[in-house]
């Protein structure tokens, strides 16, 4: 089987070899990679694996200096199947972890499998097989479906390394899925019935075991490799012990151990000496069995040496890997160490830097802050010193106001309101009246107009100074005669205009009169202890001039009327009054032809006037 | 002279056929007094219940009472008398080969019994394949182990003799790691007991908490964990000895008419040997049993 192995190796050697010839013809360094090649073909075909070491170091030199990838993996397999086969584990584990990786860079998956496959074989001699099953499981995964005579050899090396363990039902199964997927005219066949009767034997199913032997082509058989005949004869050897053919057992046995290839495989040689110890023994030839047994003992030792060898060269390997696993990691702990501490520094670093710029920051917003504080303060401050300047500033304007007000609706010389003030208060005077309808009598705004007869001459010939003097005594006789809730203004020059709250038309006849005498009967006193009689004369008319109607005529024309009164009073007599009232015929709607012609009015006695003027008045 | 010799003859048949049958039991193990005390003065045939009357291992005894009761059913009355002999180990079988002994009141590995079969009248399996259970005995002290997961097991060292091929076939098979160890029984427990080794695989204890308790010191399985003996227990009959073929033959008709009554898997079953608290638990090498064909 071990051939076949070969064989698939130089196979896919050969491929490769034949591409990477075309790809570099007449290199002086390929013809001489080709020659080692065929001569390593050559010695491998004929088992002389040992010889290719002379020339494989070379060999693998060509490959790796023409980037032939391939070739070196080869290289490594042949190299670590040599020192596997001659003991030297380590190397061969190392040389196959080469070549497994080497695969793997250039994703060769069937090198891969064939890397797994060595390294399963290696690990099985090692005893470590739960790597070992492990490892034979890529091959197998990978040739299952792919190449049934190979997927059997992966096979066959699970159930031989079950065999080893002891899982002989496993060992069973794993045989006959590789029996299930090939012929028996394959190579492989020959394998698989040896392995087969071993197992079976080992369950102490004598006769399966016999009939898996009957199975084997002993003309393949001579022609295979020398263990594995060793193998068939052992198993031969001991399916005849297990039924008491001691004779024909020990035979088998001692034939086999006479052939000087049996020196080379120890373990069936221990396992032939046992046999023909155990099968003496039961024959009573206690001298023979004790010969054997004997030898079997010394083999055994040999193999235990063997064995213990294997186990230091994998504690030793152990302890390598935990040695180096422990500096790894020590060197991995210092690191996280050395990381933890620069970063720890980093991070005071900027703890500091931070805590820096927090004490800053700080500053500057505290600083702001009693800035923002001082700043609102002075403000504030400002603000009210403002606030009071403004208010006093305000209050002066008001006063200022109120007296530019006063003076503005003042008249200086009498004292009295004059006309602007008269204007800014008539419409609130006249609320009581804009809504109608005025039913009693009483409820009425008398306008009266009052003018000094003959001021001029006064002025005229006693200068104005004296003018001045009567019409402030003037003003403060009416100013006396009036009631709180009247309203006096000077008109203009010798003109009063007399507002009376609330009274009949008939009592505004008295006021007048009233008026009229009181001003005709006072001496006028002047500075130049001098005295004087001054008359006035009196117009006036009511508001509304129609209770019905209060809004019919405005202010404006009831001053009017009163002054077509003053008129009358003065044309007709002075020193008299004249007032004015609708009269009993109805009033033409029009107002401001009633005003404007209330001369014709009056003759028409739509307009009535009365006055104290005893003669009929001409209008 | 004619009738001097038939009278002889018939004189020695009948002491021929009340000659006992003297069966090997190894001396060292001495079962004897447990074995008398659970036997109790009854009649071999009358017993039914197998349930233990002790603590400690029960198979060896319920194989001696089920040897007898084969060899009656079997055909072969005669009255049984064990011998105790210094067996050093049961796969020396020496006195077997040359007659000596016609048997072992144990049963004995198929395994141990393959090279021999020349020699020796190997019986149907007494306990099948799967049958035979062990525990990882640790001490109760060692808290360590009680606590490794089931994926932790290649953390536990197990203490086993490489001269029990099965046990250590048993235990190559599973995660554990082996430790080898030749010498006696007693030291190996002493091993677990000082925690040198973790555990130790031993048949599973017949108390209602499986815990083992040698010499005062206490031992307990780990919990929900067991493992399969891959093998077969047989009893082996010499075929050198005179009356080895007889009673190898009554033994077989024996064993056959008491498995069919299902007395031995009652008998395993009720001793305890197939354990009816660990039926659940894992198997840590079940593999070795899923393929068997």
């Amino acid at each position: 089987m071990i051939k076949t192995v070969y064989f698939f190796s130089f196979g896919l050697f050969f491929m490769l070899q034949t591409s990477v010839l075309i790809a570099a013809v007449g290199s002086e360094e390929k013809k001489q990679l080709d020659l080692y090649f065929a001569k390593l073909k050559t010695d491998v075909n004929l088992g002389n694996t040992l010889q290719t070491m002379g020339y494989l170091t070379e060999l693998r030199a060509l490959a790796i200096s023409q980037n032939a990838k391939e070739v070196e993996i080869e290289s490594y397999f042949i190299e670590a199947m040599i020192k596997r086969r001659y003991g030297a584990y380590a190397d061969g584990v190392k040389l196959n972890h080469y070549a497994l990786e080497l695969a793997k860079s250039v994703g060769n998956e069937e090198y891969i499998a064939w890397a797994y496959y060595h390294l399963a074989h290696l690990e099985l001699e090692l005893e470590r097989y739960t790597l070992a099953l492990d490892y034979i499981q890529h091959p197998i995964n990978f040739y299952v479906n792919k190449n049934a005579e190979r997927a059997a050899l992966m096979y066959l090396w699970q159930s031989k390394i079950y065999l080893t363990m002891g899982s002989y039902y496993q060992a069973l199964k794993a045989n006959k899925d590789a029996l299930q997927i090939i012929s028996p005219s394959m190579d492989i066949h020959l394998d698989l019935a040896v392995n087969l009767a071993q197992i079976e034997l080992k369950l102490g199913n004598t006769k399966d075991a016999k009939t898996a032997l009957g199975l084997v082509n002993m003309e393949k058989l001579n022609g295979s490799k020398a263990r594995l005949k060793l193998q068939y004869y052992l198993a031969s050897a001991n399916s005849h012990l297990q039924t008491g053919e001691f004779n024909q057992a020990i035979e088998i046995a001692l034939i086999q151990l006479e052939k000087p290839t049996s020196l080379r495989f120890l373990d069936e040689q221990a396992q032939l000496q046992y046999l023909i110890a155990v099968g003496y023994s039961q024959l009573g030839e206690h001298k023979l069995a004790y010969k054997y047994l004997k030898r079997y003992s010394l083999s055994n030792d040999a193999l235990s040496l063997q064995r213990r060898n294997n186990k230091v060269l994998q504690l030793e390997s152990h302890y390598k890997f935990d040695l180096q696993n422990q500096k790894l990691e020590l060197l991995g702990k210092d690191n996280t160490l050395k990381e933890q501490r620069l970063a720890q520094q980093e991070q005071a670093f900027t703890n500091h830097r931070l805590q820096q710029q927090r004490w800053v920051l700080g500053a500057i917003l505290l600083l702001s802050i009693v800035g923002f504080v001082y700043w609102r303060w002075q403000n504030q401050r400002y603000l009210v010193v403002l606030k009071q300047r403004v208010n006093e500033r305000t209050q002066e304007l008001a006063k200022s106001n109120e007296r530019l007000k006063a003076m503005s609706f003042t008249d200086s010389l009498t004292d009295l309101h004059n006309r602007h003030y008269f204007f800014s208060v008539i419409d609130e005077l006249l609320i009581d009246f804009n809504s109608p309808p005025i039913n009693t009598e009483r409820q009425r705004l008398v306008f009266a107009l009052i003018d000094i007869d003959k001021f001029k001459n006064i002025n005229d010939t006693f200068g104005h100074n004296v003018g001045d003097q009567v019409l402030e005594q003037f003003s403060n006789i009416l100013r006396q005669q009036i009631r709180s809730e009247d309203l006096l203004i000077r008109w203009g020059g010798e003109e009063f205009l007399l507002v009376i709250k609330n009274v009949s038309y008939c009592a505004a006849e008295q006021i007048a009169e009233t008026l009229r005498s009181v001003v005709a009967s006072h001496i006028f006193k002047l500075n130049n202890d001098e005295s004087l009689n001054v008359t006035c004369s009196i117009g006036f008319a009511c508001y509304p001039l129609l209770a019905t109607e209060p809004d019919l005529y405005n202010w404006e024309q009831i001053i009017e009327l009163a002054d077509g009164g003053l008129y009358l009073a003065k044309e007709n007599q002075r020193d008299a009054w004249v007032g004015i009232k609708a009269g009993n015929s109805i009033l033409h709607h029009q107002s401001k032809d009633v005003v404007k012609h209330y001369r014709a009015h009056l003759a028409q006695q739509t307009l009535h006037a009365s006055t104290n003027i005893e003669r009929t008045l001409n209008y | 002279m004619k009738r001097f010799l038939l009278l002889f003859l018939l004189i020695s048949s009948d002491m021929k056929a009340h000659q006992p049958l003297i069966i090997d039991i190894i001396s060292s193990e001495n079962f004897s007094e447990r074995y008398s005390a659970f036997v109790n003065g009854r009649d071999i045939m009358d017993i039914t219940d197998f349930s233990p009357s002790t603590d400690g291992s029960h198979l060896e005894i319920i194989e001696m009472i089920l040897l007898q009761q084969a060899l009656y059913l079997g055909g072969e009355t005669k009255k049984v008398e064990f011998r105790p002999r210094n067996w050093v180990n049961t796969t020396e079988f020496d006195s077997l080969i040359d007659g000596s002994s016609l048997m072992l009141a144990r049963t004995m590995w198929h395994e141990d019994l393959l090279d021999y079969r020349g020699s020796l009248y190997v019986s149907d399996a007494v306990i099948e394949f799967g049958q035979y259970e062990a525990g990882l005995y640790v001490s109760v002290d060692n808290q360590k182990a009680q606590a490794l997961k089931p994926s932790q097991l290649n953390r536990l060292t197990v203490v086993v003799n490489p001269r029990w091929h099965v046990d250590w076939r048993a235990l190559v098979n599973t995660p554990v790691s082996v430790i080898s160890y030749i010498g006696p029984w007693e030291d190996m427990l002493a091993m677990v007991e000082t925690q040198v080794v973790d555990a130790m695989m031993i048949n599973f204890s017949v108390s209602d908490h499986l815990d083992l308790n040698f010499e005062g010191k206490l031992f307990t399985p780990l919990k929900k964990l067991k493992v399969i003996l891959p093998d077969t227990r047989h009893f082996a009959v010499s075929k050198a000895h005179p009356q080895g073929k007889q009673v190898a033959q009554a033994l077989q008709r024996g064993l056959a008419v008491l498995s069919e009554r299902g007395v031995i898997k009652k008998a395993l079953q009720q001793s305890g040997f197939i354990n009816h608290l660990t039926s659940d638990w894992q198997a840590i090498n079940q593999q070795m049993v899923v393929s068997e064909r």
